[in-house]
C-alpha cells in the first residue's frame, strides 16, 4: 500500500465526505513540489480556490 | 526508478586521464573489483561528487578540490577535473558534468578558492538552466537520502544508533528514512492544509464582521483567532526552545561522555604526580639519612684494627684478671696457715696439727711469704674494662651495611619515578587543553538544561490547555455561525470546513502511513534478515518508533548486544527493506561491503543483491569477495566485471573484465 492509497482509504473509511479528486490533488502537489514548499502551497491554495468555485452553489455563471 | 548508465571520470583521483564504466541496461550486479589503495572509494566520491558537489571522507570531513585532482596530471601542471553520470529516470534520459577548473593566474591550487566550479544538466538532450536543474537533481536524488543508495561500512555502522533515543545522529537517519518513504509528502501537506485552514477561519470571520447580523459573532470569532495566533505562536516559540534544549542537553551529555574519559586520565596524573611528589619526599629523607651516615662512615674502616686492639687489651685484663684471682688465694691461704700454725687446729677441717703436718705447713707458710703478691693488677682492671667497652662500641658498627641498604632504596624510589614521570608524560599529553573547569562547566549546562526543559515542558502543558480551550470557544463560535448569515459567509464556512477535514485527514494519515511503514519496513527486513543471517535460531527484526531494528531470538528474546557482522546483516536488511518500500528508488552502490562478514554471510548477501535492488554497483577486494564466488552466486544476474590496474601509485586504469 503506497502513500496515495494510505490516504485515500483513510479518506474512504473515516472522511467520506471530503472530495476524493482534491484529496488525489493535494498529495500530487507535495509529492510534485516536495523541494519548492512556497509552490506546494501556493497550489493547495488555488486547487482548494478551484473546488470551492466548482461547487453548484458558488457559480458565478 | 534510477538506474546509472555510465561514470565517465577525467584526473579525478588516481583515475589519470579519461576513464570510463558503462553500466548495463538491465537489472543485476555490476562488481568493480580493485585491491587496497587502488581507487574505490574514489569511484564511490566520483558519484557523490557529481550528483552532489563535495566528497566526504571517512568521519564526514569534507575533502577540498585540490586533493580530489590526480596527482600526476598535477606534476605534469594539469590541475582540473570532471566527471561526467549518464542516468536514466521514469524513461528520461540525464547526463551531469561537474567539472573542476584552476582559476585563471592561479599556478598552483591549494585551496577551494582557487578553482571554479561548474556544473550542467541534460535532460533527454536538452541543457537545463541552472536553477531548474538544482530542482531536478533534489527530486531525483537529495543529498539527505543518498546514504540508502550510496553508502560504506562505516555508514552501515550508523544505524545502530537508530536503538538510541536521544541520539542525535539516530533523529538524523529517522529523517532521512522517512523522506526516502515518501513521509514529508504528508507531513508538508498537513503543515500546508493547517496554514490554508487558518486563513479559511480568518476569511470566514471577517466575512461574518461584514455582515450585520453575525458582525458581533464575527467580532468574538477575530478576536479569538487573534488570541489564538498569538498562543500558537509562542507556542512555537517554547517548542523551537524546547528543541534547543534537548540538543543542549544531548550534546551536554554526548560531550560529558567524552570528558568522563578524560576526567579519568586527569585523576591518574594527579595520583602520578602524588606518588612522584613522595617519592621525591622519600628519596630526600633517604639522601639525607645516607649524608649522616657518611659522616662517621670512615669508623667502619678502623672496625679490624680496633677489634685486633680490643683482643689485645681483653688479654691484659683477663691476665690482671687471674693475677688478682691468685694474690687473693694467695693471701687467704697464707692467713689460713698461719692460724691453723698458732692455734694448733685447722679452722677448715678442725683437725689438730701436730708433728708431720706442722712441719709441713710451717714449710709451705715460709715458701708463701717468700713469695709476695703485688696488688697491682688490682688498678689496672677498670682501666682495661672501660677500654674494653668503649673498644666494643666500635666494634658494632655497621654503617657500610646500611648505607647499601639506603642507596639500593634511594635507586628503587628512583627507577619508581622515573617510570611514574614517563607515564604522567603521556598522560600530559593526553590531557593537553583538558580544563577541569570546563568539565565541571558542562556538567553544569547539562544540569541546567534539565531543568530549564521541565519549566518549558510545564510552560507548554499549560499553552496547550489553554488553547484547547480557545479552540473550543472558537468551535462553538462557528458552529453558531453555521446557523446564520447569508452565501458569502457559507462560502467561507464550506472552505473552513472543508480545510479542516483536510488538515484532520493529513494528520491522521502521518499516523496511519508512519505505523503501516514500520510494519512493512519491520516485515521486508525480516524477510530479508532471514535469508541473509546463518543463525537457524534468530526468528524476525522487530522495529522500535525510530526504525531501529533488534534481532529477536524465536524464544521470544531481543538479542541485546550484536557483533560488528551481526550489525552489517541488519543494516542491509534495512537497505534492501527500505528500497522496496521507498518511493524513490535507485541503485545500491557498495564501497567495500563485505570486510566485516564471514564467507557464509558474504555468500548469502551476495545471493540475496539482486532482490534489494534492480542495480546493484560493488566495489571489492578479491580477499572480500572472490570472483569465482561472485559467478557462481549470482549467474545471470552479474551483468558486468570491471578492474581497477595499478599503473603507478597515484594512477589507476579501470579496465573492463566481462
Amino acid at each position: 500500500m503506497d502513500l496515495l492509497s494510505t490516504i485515500l482509504d483513510l479518506r474512504q473509511k473515516q472522511f467520506a465526505h471530503l472530495p476524493e479528486d482534491l484529496v488525489k490533488e493535494i498529495v500530487r502537489i507535495e509529492i510534485d513540489y516536495a523541494e519548492d514548499r512556497t509552490e506546494a502551497l501556493k497550489q493547495v491554495e488555488q486547487a482548494l480556490e478551484r473546488y470551492l468555485n466548482s461547487l453548484p452553489e458558488n457559480k458565478t455563471c | 526508478m534510477l538506474r546509472i548508465r555510465s561514470v565517465h571520470l577525467c584526473d579525478f583521483g588516481p583515475f589519470k586521464g579519461e576513464q570510463r564504466i558503462d553500466l548495463p541496461k538491465e537489472d543485476g550486479v555490476v562488481i568493480v573489483y580493485g585491491e587496497n589503495m587502488r581507487g574505490k572509494t574514489t569511484l564511490l566520491n566520483a558519484i557523490r561528487y557529481a550528483l552532489f558537489g563535495r566528497v566526504l571522507t571517512r568521519g564526514s570531513v569534507e575533502v577540498q578540490l585540490h586533493q580530489l585532482g590526480n596527482w600526476e596530471s598535477a606534476a605534469d601542471g594539469k590541475y582540473g577535473f570532471h566527471v561526467v553520470l549518464a542516468f536514466e529516470q521514469n524513461g528520461d534520459t540525464y547526463e551531469l558534468t561537474r567539472e573542476c577548473r584552476v582559476r585563471s593566474g592561479v599556478s598552483k591550487p591549494a585551496s577551494n578558492a582557487d578553482y571554479i566550479e561548474e556544473s550542467f544538466l541534460t535532460k533527454n538532450g536538452s541543457a537545463m538552466g541552472p536553477q531548474e536543474a538544482v530542482l531536478e537533481l533534489g527530486r531525483i536524488m537529495p543529498e539527505t537520502v543518498s546514504r540508502f543508495f550510496l553508502f560504506d561500512g562505516e555508514l552501515l555502522q550508523q544505524y545502530e544508533e537508530l536503538l538510541r533515543n536521544e541520539s542525535e545522529m539516530g533523529r538524523q537517519i529517522k529523517e532521512a528514512i522517512e523522506r526516502i518513504l515518501g513521509v514529508p509528502v504528508l507531513t508538508n501537506g498537513r503543515a500546508d492544509l493547517a496554514q490554508v485552514h487558518k486563513q479559511a477561519q480568518h476569511q470566514e470571520a471577517k466575512a461574518a464582521q461584514r455582515n450585520q447580523k453575525t458582525q458581533q459573532l464575527g467580532n468574538l470569532h477575530a478576536e479569538l483567532l487573534g488570541q489564538r495566533e498569538a498562543m500558537q505562536q509562542e507556542s512555537a516559540r517554547l517548542r523551537q526552545d524546547l528543541d534547543r534544549l534537548r540538543g543542549t542537553k544531548t550534546a551536554k551529555e554526548e560531550q560529558a561522555k567524552k570528558q568522563e574519559m578524560l576526567r579519568g586520565l586527569l585523576t591518574l596524573r594527579e595520583r602520578l604526580q602524588e606518588e612522584i611528589n613522595s617519592l621525591d619526599r622519600k628519596i630526600s629523607e633517604k639522601q639525607d639519612k645516607r649524608k649522616t651516615l657518611l659522616t662517621t662512615a670512615w669508623r667502619s674502616l678502623l672496625v679490624p684494627r680496633i677489634k685486633a686492639f680490643r683482643e689485645h687489651i681483653e688479654e691484659q685484663l683477663r691476665v690482671a684478671r687471674e693475677e688478682t684471682t691468685r694474690r687473693v688465694i694467695h693471701a687467704e691461704t697464707t692467713e689460713a696457715i698461719r692460724k691453723a700454725l698458732s692455734t694448733g687446729s685447722c679452722s677448715l677441717c678442725e683437725q689438730p696439727v701436730a708433728g708431720e703436718t706442722k712441719e709441713r705447713l710451717q714449710n709451705r707458710l715460709s715458701e708463701f711469704e717468700g713469695t709476695p703478691q703485688t696488688a697491682a693488677s688490682d688498678d689496672r682492671i677498670p682501666s682495661l674494662e672501660r677500654q674494653v667497652s668503649e673498644l666494643r662500641r666500635y666494634q658494632t658498627d655497621s654503617s657500610i651495611a646500611v648505607l647499601h641498604e639506603i642507596s639500593g632504596a634511594i635507586n628503587d624510589f628512583r627507577v619508581t619515578k622515573a617510570t611514574s614521570e614517563d607515564r604522567l608524560r603521556e598522560l600530559k599529553e593526553q590531557t593537553a587543553g583538558l580544563d577541569e573547569s570546563e568539565v565541571r562547566r558542562t556538567y553544569a549546562e547539562y544540569e541546567k538544561a534539565v531543568q530549564e526543559i521541565v519549566i518549558v515542558e510545564n510552560g507548554l502543558k499549560e499553552h496547550d490547555a489553554k488553547l484547547a480551550e480557545i479552540d473550543g470557544n472558537i468551535g462553538r463560535i462557528e458552529s453558531e455561525l453555521g446557523k446564520k448569515g447569508g452565501s458569502d459567509l457559507q462560502k467561507e464556512r464550506k472552505r473552513r470546513e472543508i480545510t479542516e477535514g483536510l488538515r484532520s485527514l493529513f494528520e491522521e494519515g502521518v499516523r496511519v502511513y508512519r505505523d503501516h511503514l514500520r510494519t512493512k519496513v519491520e516485515k521486508d527486513a525480516t524477510t530479508l534478515f532471514l535469508d541473509l543471517t546463518s543463525e537457524p535460531e534468530y526468528a524476525s527484526l522487530s522495529i522500535n518508533s525510530n526504525y531501529g531494528l533488534t534481532i529477536v531470538h524465536k524464544d521470544g528474546t531481543s538479542i541485546p548486544v550484536r557483533s560488528a557482522g551481526a550489525e552489517h546483516v541488519v543494516a542491509l536488511s534495512l537497505m534492501g527493506s527500505l528500497q522496496k518500500n521507498a518511493p524513490l528508488r535507485g541503485p545500491i552502490i557498495m564501497d567495500s561491503p563485505f570486510g566485516r562478514l564471514d564467507s557464509v554471510h558474504t555468500r548469502k548477501v551476495i545471493h540475496t543483491l539482486p532482490n534489494m535492488a534492480g542495480q546493484v554497483l560493488l566495489f571489492v577486494y578479491e580477499s572480500e569477495l572472490e570472483p569465482k564466488l561472485a559467478r557462481n552466486e549470482l549467474k545471470g544476474a552479474l551483468r558486468r566485471e570491471y578492474r581497477i590496474e595499478r599503473q603507478s601509485a597515484r594512477y589507476s586504469k579501470v579496465e573492463k573484465v566481462i
